[in-house]
């Protein structure tokens, strides 16, 4: 057996290579080796007999450090055997009072005297190359997840150097083994009006810091075909002098903006053939008009009035489709602008002005269905015909109100027509006849339609019509 | 006053004819395309064209407008179910007296007849 040199605890901790610390088992530091002073830019004697935690304090994204750094030397105590913690970030302020992110990998050992525990040796191995290298490659395996068609690439921004998948080189046109590692023959074949904006984005990407990019940009191949790709990535600081990384995956998205493209043009002939079929509508509803019209200027008097009120009726319709198509929206139409035109027509065909008589409307602006839009519209049309008709015989002049407004407590829309004249009662014996009888049906069976109740009052004042029906979900 | 009818649809034009007969107008001619519009007002040269702008086959009632205005100075009334497709350019041609839109009430289009009659003895 060798004479073994007098050995020093002291001193063998001093020659350990790696970060250590000798301290109590209530975390007061007894010592620690030149490795860790320079680890962590500290003089070794501003540490001796310090707590622990008093020099390097819990940074807030590792709040939970200290309690597991007290229970690993718990169990490191209790068990007498050497507890090793999984890799953590502990930054470390520099000299300069700055932070730098660093990964640890903490164990703690025991120390038997006397068969005692006495101390515990906390050895602090700086792993953040091996961790950072790891980071790297989990985002290369999540992008890469993403898709199998899709490609990854792993771009170096101070070097240029690029690792990527095959389909990277496929998509630039590129055989397997063609180019190196550098990014440069890849710009290449961006094409020339994409090519600098390229440039410039890919690059002042590591000066927006950590974070997800995007870009869309064409290709311009050898063979003159054009070809579309979106990159998308994510800036990560890489492990060597933390030189950024653009991690990401790139798709060939040619087919999506050829199919772009395509529903661009189908939607320009859809419109083409909306217009078209719009024009034979108005031009269909124009020949009922003009039909109905031909046929009452051969007509007897009572027969004339018959058609021209059955020419409103069609007008009426036709208002609806007229405004269907105003703005843009063919699923519902705005029945208040709706109802001033049908309106406005009937009080021309009515001759309103040279009577004296107005209309006036309140119509909140709401949107209807077509259907339900229809249904209004034929009531409103009834009302106020009739009240044209018969609510003001031999007067020279008078007044129907269309309100339409929208009852909130109780969910529903509100419809009323008045007028100040005498109202169709009295006037019904003698003028009503069967066309009023048959207003009254289409009024009735209309409301109920859209789920309404009518009410009609007669004052002094004139006669009054309200409907209310639900408010459409 | 003297009209001519530009419209390919017959109902509407009879519809049209007797509404201005029975405003007590007369009409020169009814015009189912472009071609037979030019050469009836040529031949005609009437006082107004009620004129529709889709007209049978390719032909355009916004060009028969907009000749009838420059060659011969004869205004127009348009009455049309695609007032929209008409542009600054068309409005510009053609300095039309009234537009109407389709599904026209018969008011509308004898008040509009009565102002272009007025508007011309201006």
């Amino acid at each position: 057996m060798l004479d073994a040199p007098s050995l020093s605890g002291r001193s063998i901790l001093h020659a350990i290579p790696v970060p250590a610390i000798i301290m109590s088992t209530n975390l007061e530091i007894i010592d620690v080796n030149a490795a860790f002073e320079s680890a962590v830019a500290r003089q070794r004697a501003t540490l001796l007999d310090r707590p622990l935690f008093d020099e390097f304090p819990p940074r807030p994204e590792t709040p939970n450090l200290e309690a597991t750094i007290r229970a690993s030397v718990a169990r490191a105590v209790d068990t007498r055997q050497t507890d090793a913690l999984e890799p953590g970030r502990h930054d470390i302020v520099m000299s300069d009072g700055g932070f730098e992110t660093r990964y640890w990998r903490l164990s703690h050992s025991p120390v038997i005297e006397g068969g005692e525990v006495t101390c515990v040796l906390q050895l602090v191995e700086d792993v953040t190359v091996e961790v950072t290298r790891q980071l790297l490659l989990d985002a290369r395996e999540r992008t890469a997840e993403e898709g199998a068609a899709l490609a990854f690439w792993d771009l170096n921004l101070v070097t240029g150097k690029l690792v990527r998948s095959g389909g990277v080189d496929t998509m630039h046109g590129f055989a397997p083994g063609e180019v190196g590692e550098d990014i440069e023959p890849f710009i290449e074949r961006v094409h020339p009006e994409d090519r600098d904006r390229v440039r410039t984005e890919v690059f002042s990407a590591a000066e927006q810091g950590p974070g997800p990019t995007n870009l869309e940009h064409r290709l311009l191949l050898p063979d003159g075909t054009i070809r579309w790709i979106s990159a998308r990535g994510e800036i990560l600081p890489g492990p060597v002098n933390g030189e950024p990384h653009l991690v990401g995956m790139v798709v060939d998205i040619t087919e999506f903006r050829q199919n772009e493209e395509r529903l661009k043009t189908a939607l320009a002939n859809q419109k083409i053939l909306l217009d078209e079929v719009n024009h034979r509508v108005k031009n269909s509803l124009q020949m009922v008009a003009s039909l109905l019209s031909l046929e009452s200027g051969r007509a007897s008097p009572e027969t004339r009035e018959r058609l021209m009120s059955a020419s409103i009726r069609v007008n009426a319709i036709a208002t609806i489709h007229a405004s269907l198509y105003l703005d843009g929206d063919v699923t519902s139409v705005a029945v208040d602008q709706q109802l001033r035109d049908l309106c406005d027509h009937v009080a021309a065909s009515s001759g309103c002005d040279v009577r004296g008589i107005t209309i006036d409307l309140d119509l909140a602006p709401i949107r209807l269905c077509p259907n339900q839009a229809i249904s209004l519209s034929i009531i409103v049309n009834e009302l106020i015909t009739n009240a044209l008709k018969h609510a003001f015989p031999g007067r020279a002049q008078g007044k129907v109100q269309v309100r339409l407004t929208r009852n909130e407590t109780a969910d529903e829309l509100v419809l009323t027509v008045t007028d100040d004249g005498t109202g169709p009662s009295e006037a019904a014996g003698e003028q009503a006849g069967r066309s009023s009888g048959l207003g009254q049906r289409l009024i009735h069976m209309s409301a109920r339609q859209i789920g309404g109740r009518i009410e009609q009052s007669r004052s002094p004042e004139g006669w009054r019509t309200t409907l209310r029906f639900p408010v459409p979900g | 006053m003297r009209i001519l009818i530009v419209e390919d649809e017959v109902f509407i034009a009879l519809d049209l004819e007797m509404q201005i007969l029975d405003m007590g107008y007369e009409v020169v001619g009814i015009a189912a395309t472009k071609e037979t519009a030019i050469e009836i007002a040529c031949a005609q040269v009437p006082d107004l064209a009620l004129v529709d702008l889709h007209l049978a086959g390719p032909s355009s009632g916004a060009e028969a407008a907009a000749f009838l205005r420059a060659e011969l100075g004869v205004p127009s009334i348009i009455v049309s179910g695609s007032l929209h497709e008409l542009t600054e350019l068309d409005i510009a041609s053609i300095a039309p007296v009234s537009l109407l839109g389709k599904p026209f009430s018969p008011v509308k289009l004898q008040a509009a007849i009565r102002d272009a009659d007025t508007g011309r003895h201006r």
